[in-house]
């Protein structure tokens, strides 16, 4: 009877303030989905800066932190409030495919864990990858993660409070979560932007490098150039040094092709980003170079 | 719920982004280049001995390469290092140096007063030998195996075949006491040098071609008051004249294979073309109208001719085919269009080009027909183009006095001459002559 009444008086007390939070948190939750579509694109805007920072971090970091962040939510969930996990979170780009793996997520989360593969560049990183590793994949994680609210709720209902704390911390836990999303997307795609703008400058430099080698053949003053074009496969050393050179498209004019191989070779070492994540994803191990004397065309 | 929104949006970002996470090949797109001068090294050739050669073969090359205006030859206070042997190169000097291209020559007596020469071509940037020459020379053809030397190396480099050992024909006219002049036709080598007088007049000599063999020149000489057509054996100093009783004959042109003669005749008031059969000995009449019909050229199969006609008005070219017996006009740009030459290969024909009062030197494709301008100078005067394409001479006034000029294809001088005889008119690119 008395544990009744006093369920009764404490209801009448908390039950508004109770209703109240779960609105509140509703709300924020709302809001954070909401806003996160319109930060996006924002994203491209006030990236650029962040990139240099994370650049290097982002990709080696990539298959570690996935391990990380499942091994920390089970723990904080309890009463840690949003603000611990963030710090961590930001460097991670992969968790977001695991999250989502129960349903469609075998589509996203296998590219983006391809692209890190190239480089194990991460000398600094080692002790931390160490750890990490022994937890079981995302798998079990998500299970945790989503399980949460119905389980925990059974096993402490007796007290109100203990179910407004799970219920906080749940949506802690998500908020979280989604913020670590949000911000692991807007890096990559600050990344990718960034990266793509490095790459338009580097061909640019090789064009010119290119350009100035470029010696052709007398006699073609006296032809007609409408149509004539070769293109020429180059492979390149992260270095930037030519491994080599060959004709992927003839001109049909064999001394215009000696030109253009010619002119590669001149080059000896072509001006390719120094970050190879750049290198790699910008292409520049094989290029294929079109060779097209416009301004010797007839306008 | 909010769970599965998010995974949602989630999914199509990363598809959003998928794009761009996986980039093909990169391609990178050349529309233009600096045409800069191919830089080469030549080495000067050692030579042991306390005599002096009458020649300086490396110093001959060096100019030869020079006048192509495609070639910059580093000054021997430049090089690191002056090696007459394979063992002596180093590529790596020679790429610090910025070179593509290295010569070493290394001359030795031989018996019988000659000489041995061993001179190899180096690709510094493939890091190899190219060619290697290895002759028994005598002192006295040592210009002529500069020559052949540069022609060899010239074609290595850059596959199209060399014209140092070909030869250029033009005339001098100086001016006498009592209103008399001296004309000679002269001889000499494709730069200008060793010119010899094959031919002497007191009038004047105009329109000099070249047989297809080089062995002939055809030039037109004024006797009296007509005008003949003379044609020199240049190894028997034989002369020969085509009958023509009309008088008035110029413009020669031989064929391929030597058999005929085209020229013009201008007997009948106006200019027109024949052609002379050196077999029959006979002339036949090609041109027949009332307009100006001259300066014929054989196209290299021997079954066209190009001419300038003033048919439509003013000087423009015309092809007649001689199988059909039909002229077709081949310009239609520019003001005036004029002698026209085939280049030796038959694709392209060369010749002058007048447009909004500058004279230009044009080319156009005979599978286009398509027309460029080569060359924008002061040069008006009967440009002679090397047998290769890609050199041309002239005649031009300089100091007020007429020299010749050499104009490679993109404009630039790169050597003149001038004669002891007087002004230098007329010059004649002799073809291949080996």
């Amino acid at each position: 009877m008395s544990s009744r009444a006093n369920y009764r008086l404490v209801g009448k007390d908390f039950s508004l303030p109770l209703v109240g939070a779960i609105v509140v948190h509703i709300i924020a939750l709302a809001l954070l989905i909401g806003s996160w579509s319109v930060s996006h694109h924002k994203s491209s805007e006030f990236e650029m800066p962040r990139n240099i920072v994370a650049k290097v971090v982002t990709l080696e970091q990539v298959k570690p932190t996935v391990k990380p962040q499942v091994a920390v939510k089970p723990k904080p969930k309890p009463k840690v409030v949003t603000p611990k996990p963030k710090p961590k979170p930001k460097p991670k780009p992969k968790p977001k495919p695991k999250v989502v793996t129960p349903k469609p997520a075998p589509v996203v989360s296998e590219p983006k864990v391809e692209v890190p593969v190239e480089k194990a560049v991460n000398i600094a990183k080692p002790a931390v990858v160490a750890a990490p590793i022994t937890p079981t994949p995302e798998p079990p994680a998500v299970e945790e993660k989503v399980v949460p609210v119905a389980p925990k709720p059974i096993e402490k209902l007796d007290s109100t409070e203990d179910l407004f704390d799970a219920m906080l911390a749940s949506l802690a836990a998500e908020e979280e979560q989604i913020n670590q999303q949000k911000d692991q997307l807007e890096q990559e795609l600050a990344r990718r932007i960034a990266i793509e703008a490095q790459v338009g400058d580097y061909v640019l430099v090789i064009t010119q490098q290119i350009e100035e080698k470029w010696s052709r053949p007398a006699e073609l003053r006296l032809m007609d150039l409408a149509d004539i074009q070769a293109v020429v496969a180059v492979e390149i050393l992260p270095t930037g040094e030519l491994q080599s050179a060959s004709i992927l498209q003839a001109s049909g004019n064999a001394n215009y092709d000696q030109s253009v191989l010619r002119a590669i070779e001149k080059v000896r070492r072509f001006q390719v980003p120094a970050d190879p994540e750049v290198f790699e994803k910008g292409g520049f191990r094989r290029l294929n170079i079109i060779f097209r004397p416009e301004d010797l065309m007839k306008p | 719920m909010n769970m599965a929104r998010l995974t949602q949006r989630l999914i199509l970002m990363a598809f959003f982004l998928l794009p761009t996470v996986v980039l093909a090949d990169l391609d990178i797109v050349v529309t233009k280049g600096y045409d800069s001068k191919t830089k080469m090294a030549i080495v000067p050739f050692f030579w042991g001995e306390a005599t002096v050669l009458p020649e300086k073969i490396d110093a001959i090359m060096t100019n030869n390469m020079v006048r192509m205006g495609r070639f910059d030859v580093l000054p021997s206070e430049s090089m690191l290092s002056q090696p007459s042997t394979e063992e002596g190169v180093f590529f790596r000097d020679w790429q610090l140096l910025g070179q593509e291209y290295l010569v070493i020559g290394h001359l030795k007596p031989f018996a019988d007063n000659k000489i041995e020469a061993k001179v190899a071509l180096y690709d510094v940037v493939k890091n190899r030998r190219v060619v290697q020459v290895t002759q028994i020379v005598g002192q006295y053809q040592l210009r002529e195996f500069a020559h052949s030397l540069s022609d060899l190396f010239y074609e290595r480099i850059t596959g199209v075949r060399g014209i140092f050992s070909t030869r250029v024909a033009f005339v001098t006219r100086k001016a006498l006491a009592d209103d008399r002049y001296d004309f000679r036709l002269q001889v000499a080598d494709a730069d200008g040098q060793r010119a010899r007088t094959v031919y002497k007049s007191g009038e004047p000599i105009i329109s000099v071609a070249w047989s297809h063999d080089g062995q002939k020149i055809a030039f037109a000489n004024k006797i009296g008051d007509r005008w003949k057509i003379i044609i020199q054996d240049l190894k028997s100093g034989k002369v020969n004249s085509i009958s023509d009783a009309r008088g008035y004959t110029s413009s020669p042109a031989f064929s391929t294979d030597g058999r005929y003669l085209a020229y013009v005749s201008s007997n009948k008031n106006s200019p027109e073309i024949y052609i002379y059969d050196f077999q029959t000995g006979k002339s036949e009449r090609l041109t027949r109208n009332t307009y100006i019909d001259t300066e014929p050229s054989f196209s290299p199969d021997s079954k066209y001719l190009v001419f300038t006609s003033e048919k439509g008005g003013k000087p423009q070219i015309y092809r007649y085919d001689l199988a059909a017996k039909r002229s077709e006009r081949l310009t239609f740009e520019g003001d005036q269009n004029f002698r026209a030459r085939y280049s030796t290969d038959g694709k392209y024909l060369v010749f002058v080009h007048l447009n909004e009062g500058r004279f230009q030197i044009a080319s156009m494709d005979m599978a286009s027909r398509d027309i460029r301008v080569l060359t924008e100078t002061d040069l008006d005067e009967s440009p002679s183009i090397a047998p290769n394409g890609t050199m041309l001479v002239y005649a031009t006034q300089r100091g007020g006095q007429g020299v010749l000029a050499w104009v490679s294809l993109d404009g630039q001088v790169t050597n003149q001459m001038k004669s002891d005889f007087g002004d230098v008119l007329e010059p004649a690119w002799s073809p291949y002559l080996n």
